[in-house]
């Protein structure tokens, strides 16, 4: 029981609301304009900065026709290669993930003085170097192993980037599962397998859907991978967008429109994955008496 | 046949011993406990026996069969562990149908929930079996742990300290029952504690272990009437026995030749607040009383002495002069090696 | 040191009454054990005098000052928690030093404080390790020892011995009782053990449910319960208790059992009249409370309390035994030599002048036989129920 240590009163109050209503402001300002600028007319932006629709402005609806009708299969084809690339790598990440995590966790390997946390770190660092210096050994691995502008290679591309970050957090998951409770469903009576089924992999769901969801961030926002590696055929969503850029000047009302479709697949993939990151699934501290 | 047997089994891990040239055999249908201390060997010996670990040396069998190398699943073995091992994930009604629904088992539906009902009723918890570990306390999974062993009804059921977290009656209570409903079932036990108490309230036979050793095998009643070492003798005991080196109370004990030590139970000893030519003179110490007994402490023959009497033969202060009147009929003579003269190998 | 007093103290957490209006005083120098269950309100009572929790109503005075006000740390008061508290980036010997430390005691005084209270808990082999490195028990020990190496007004420990293992909290009753004696601390031990409470205090405060039961020293709580929750709470193993009605006898009052023709005792002529008055009347229904050491076992046998055994402890110098009778489980300890066996029919007879009373609805003591000096002539004590 701890105590409500709070200051008291209206004063400490208001300071509080304040604080808070100006971060928000802060952080939600953004993804504000660019709903905004998604319905404005070209001059408007120009013109700016108006805030408010209806009031300083009248909304149009022009960059949505313009990305229904002419602009529609280039955004469409960068859409889904994003999806692709963003679920599927991260599925892949993951499952492999799990599987090293889990024998990292459990078994002592040893090749040459090589150890466990060896091991680790050789798969950890891989994210060490910042991926605009690894993604120029990339292009020439896939330029010789011809994956340039694949789907294939870029899967294989975004699975290099995750796997790094799902075994260094899958591992801890992993550890933190008392192999006890592996040992008493053995003496229930169930193999290897089945207890992997039965205990390892409900006690690590919160795990697996954490680093699902993280890969799928990640291969989701890339950039500099899908600059380099991608010219036509798998190109990504922030690609496509940047595209959109490259001549003359910026269309700022495309580029919000698109953006605004670049936030919706995270976030319903956050709301499909969130019942399974319990807390606290895993806290069963000793007993004291009954 | 007995039930098990440990063929001169050893564990090490990495250059510790954990256990070393273990022989013991438990019989079918018996009760037998594990007493030692925590670091003895009690746990490292049940997870050998049910296949958690290998031994380094030796063999294990069962009925005669070599088990050494059969993994867990295959040995039929019940164990409540120490910390419960509870499935966070599931209720207390799955933990006891799990083991039951185990590949190869095939009993009905009916059949396992009646035996889930009984177990339930056994240990009290028929309350609880919609809930999950985290909405239980400590002695409500310590109980649940134990009905998952119990369900079973397999060859051999491994108990590790099963009721060390419960509360002192829950404990004393639930430790009999076990034993009452082990032996009805006509299974065999193997029980781990580090309580003397526990062990002699329960047991058969309790096997003393001592730094991963066995020292010996034997009922309650010969283990404190004749504990074959020192070691043995401070660990059966709900009160330590008291030690005196033999030549500075020889001219009280009268002690046979080759004695080197010489062990005075508490209950064995008398304390007295007037002088007394054949006494040990003292100083109490610290005094606990405890309803209808005493415990009391004195600084006698250089160390503190443990006696334990009645409350109503009186009551000392700290510092009160007394003389100590041990009964030396009743002496357990060891000698140099720690041995007991006289004393039987295990 | 001081003396503390609470005074009707009340404590809620919104609607729930944790404790209730409780006034208790302990002396300057004494040892309280405030002893009860888990939830009975023990620790909230600490920690009321702590000043961890706000006091609903009432006043706690130290030394006759109201402290309800002031900060923990003005109280002048040291407080062993269970959970240790110890500051993992100090040291044993940082953790135990700290309270002096921080107080500005000179260096060399520091020293000789926590080596003097560290050999006392036999922790002093281990001072420059971090709590981290070392065992719970240690760990226990350090918390115990940051409490006790200052000399504030009042000690306060919350079950401090609750995680060593059961060899060492033994050992440590023994030190911490001496502890106490010599620097004539006034000490307020919150335990839920009653063996603890028994052998350490001077007097014991039990609780329950948010209410005080009974206040007294060991021996009165022990052979006077006030009443059924008292009794049973106090003393290992439990005292029996026997459903059984008033009947009249040609000598006396007997108490009948609730097997037909089952007889748990017949009082004496003595122990009748002085009971009289108390007791209810014939054909009333009473719970008689006896201990385990003071029931006799023999064959079946007419009289008594015919049972079976249920089990047989062997416990060293003597035998534990569990029954199945009076429609409940009753339990004798016996000599070691005793005869009878799990499933043996048996009849006990429980000592009529070791008897127990206790109102069958309220369950407040009735009344005590016990044996007076000068052999067995009965003896009872009219007890109203302590608060």
């Amino acid at each position: 029981m701890t105590q409500d240590t709070r200051a008291r009163g209206a004063a400490p109050r208001a300071a509080r609301w304040a604080l808070l209503s100006a971060w928000s402001l802060f952080a939600g300002f953004p993804v504000y304009w660019m709903v905004v600028t998604a319905f404005k007319q070209p001059r408007d932006i120009y013109q700016g900065p108006f805030f408010l629709p209806f009031v300083d402005f009248t909304p149009t609806l022009r960059a949505w026709e313009h990305i229904a009708g002419p602009a529609r299969d280039t955004v469409l084809h960068g859409l889904a290669n994003s999806l692709l690339f963003a679920a599927g790598s991260a599925f892949i990440a993951v499952v492999l993930g799990a599987f090293a995590a889990y024998g990292l966790a459990r078994y002592p390997y040893k090749y040459g003085p090589y150890r466990n946390d060896d091991l680790s770190l050789l798969i950890v660092s891989q994210r060490i170097m910042p991926p605009i210096v690894a993604v120029i050994a990339l292009f020439a691995m896939f330029r010789a192993a011809q994956l340039l502008d694949t789907r294939v290679g870029m899967l294989i591309a975004y699975t290099w980037f995750n796997l790094p970050l799902t075994v260094f957090l899958l591992t801890d998951f992993m550890r933190r599962i008392p192999v006890e409770l592996e040992h008493a469903a053995a003496l229930d009576g169930y193999g290897k397998l089945a207890q992997i089924r039965h205990v390892v992999l409900p006690l690590a769901m919160p795990g697996l859907a954490a680093a699902y969801l993280l890969s799928f961030f990640f291969s989701w926002n890339d950039f500099i991978l899908a600059l380099m590696l991608t010219f036509r055929d798998a190109v990504t969503l922030p690609i496509v967008i940047t595209n959109l850029s490259a001549q003359m000047e910026p269309r700022w009302w495309l580029i919000s429109a698109i953006g605004i479709l670049a936030m919706l697949p995270p976030i319903v993939a956050v709301f499909l994955l969130d019942r399974f990151i319990e807390r606290r699934v895993l806290h069963a501290p000793r007993g004291e008496d009954s | 046949m007995s039930t098990l047997l440990l063929d001169d089994v050893s564990k090490n891990f990495g250059d510790r011993a954990a256990v070393s040239d273990l022989r013991l055999e438990c019989r079918d249908g018996e009760f037998l406990v594990l007493l030692g201390r925590s670091g003895a060997g009690k746990s490292t010996t049940l997870r050998l026996i049910a296949g958690i670990e290998s031994p380094t040396r030796g063999e294990i069998l069962f009925d005669g069969e070599r088990v050494t190398a059969l993994p867990p699943e295959q040995r039929d073995v019940a164990m409540a562990f120490e910390s419960y091992a509870l499935y966070p994930h599931r209720t207390v009604r799955e933990h006891l149908e799990f083991p039951l629904r185990a590949p190869g088992r095939n009993l009905t539906e009916a059949a396992i929930a009646e035996r889930v009902t009984q177990v339930a009723e056994l240990l009290e918890i028929g309350a609880l079996l919609g809930r999950r570990p985290t909405q239980l306390s400590g002695g409500q999974r310590q109980r649940v742990s134990l009905g998952r062993a119990l369900v079973r009804r397999s060859r051999l059921t491994l108990l590790d300290e099963p009721v060390a977290h419960l509360d002192a009656r829950l404990r004393h209570d639930l430790r009999g029952e076990l034993k009452r409903h082990q032996k009805a079932q006509g299974a065999t036990s193997i029980y781990a504690t580090p309580d003397f108490s526990e062990a002699a309230a329960v047991a058969d036979r309790i096997a003393v272990l001592v730094d991963g050793r066995l020292r010996q095998v034997d009922t309650p009643a010969r283990l404190y009437d004749q504990p074959a070492d020192v070691d043995v003798a401070l660990t059966a005991g709900d009160l330590k026995m008291n030690l005196f080196e033999a030549d500075r109370v020889a001219a009280f004990a009268q002690p046979v030749s080759g004695v080197h030590r010489l062990g005075i139970r508490p209950s064995d000893i008398r304390v007295l607040d007037r002088p007394d030519p054949s006494a040990l003179p003292g100083t109490v110490y610290v005094t606990e009383p405890m309803g209808y007994d005493q415990i009391v402490r004195v600084e006698a023959a250089g160390q503190v002495v443990t006696a334990r009497m009645p409350l109503d033969r009186g009551r000392f202060e700290i510092g009160q002069q007394v003389w100590l009147a041990p009964d030396w009929r009743r002496q357990h003579p060891f000698d140099p090696q720690g041995r007991r003269l006289g004393a039987r190998l295990p | 040191m001081a003396s503390l007093t609470l005074d009707n103290v009340v404590k809620q957490y919104g609607r729930v009454t944790a404790v209730h209006r409780m006034s208790l005083s302990v002396a300057d120098g004494e040892f309280l054990a405030l002893l009860g269950p888990s939830g009975c309100g023990k620790t909230s009572t600490m920690r009321m005098i702590a000043g961890l929790e706000d006091i609903s109503d009432g006043e706690v005075r130290i030394d006759g000052k109201v402290v309800n006000r002031l900060q923990p740390a003005q109280r002048q008061i040291a407080m062993s928690f269970e959970h240790y508290g110890l500051y993992p980036h100090l040291t044993l010997f940082g953790n135990i030093a700290y309270p002096l430390t921080v107080r500005g005691v000179a260096e060399r005084d520091v020293q000789r404080q926590v080596f003097d209270i560290a050999s006392v808990l036999h922790i002093d082999d281990v001072l420059g390790s971090f709590p981290k490195e070392v065992s719970s028990g240690v760990q226990q020990r350090v918390s115990l020892a940051r409490a006790l190496v200052r000399s504030p007004s009042v000690f306060l420990l919350d079950e401090p011995l609750s995680h060593l293992d059961a060899e060492m909290r033994a050992r440590m009753r023994g030190e911490l009782k001496r502890l106490q004696k010599a620097k004539r601390s006034t000490m307020v031990y919150v335990t839920h053990d009653q063996l603890e409470a028994m052998t350490m205090a001077d007097r014991i405060a039990i609780m329950n449910q948010g209410r005080l039961q009974q206040v007294g020293t060991p021996k009165e709580i022990y052979e006077r319960p006030a009443n059924r929750f008292v009794a049973t709470f106090i003393g290992e193993p439990p005292m029996n208790m026997i459903d059984a009605v008033v009947a009249g006898g040609s000598d006396g009052v007997v108490l009948r059992g609730p097997d037909a023709g089952s007889v748990v005792a017949r009082l004496d002529a003595s122990q009748s009249a002085a009971l009289a008055a108390a007791l209810p009347a014939q054909g009333s229904a009473l719970a008689v409370g006896v201990r385990p050491t003071d029931i006799d076992v023999f064959g079946p046998q007419e009289g008594g309390l015919p049972g079976r055994v249920r089990l047989r402890e062997f416990r060293g110098d003597d035998v534990l035994m569990t029954f199945d009778a009076a429609g409940t489980r009753l339990r004798a300890i016996v000599h070691r030599d005793t005869p009878h066996q799990p499933g043996d029919p048996v009849t006990l007879v429980p000592r009529a002048d070791r008897l127990h009373l206790f109102s069958a609805d309220s369950g407040d003591a009735i009344g005590h036989t016990e044996d007076g000096p000068g052999g067995s002539r009965g003896r009872s004590t009219f007890l109203s129920p302590a608060h």
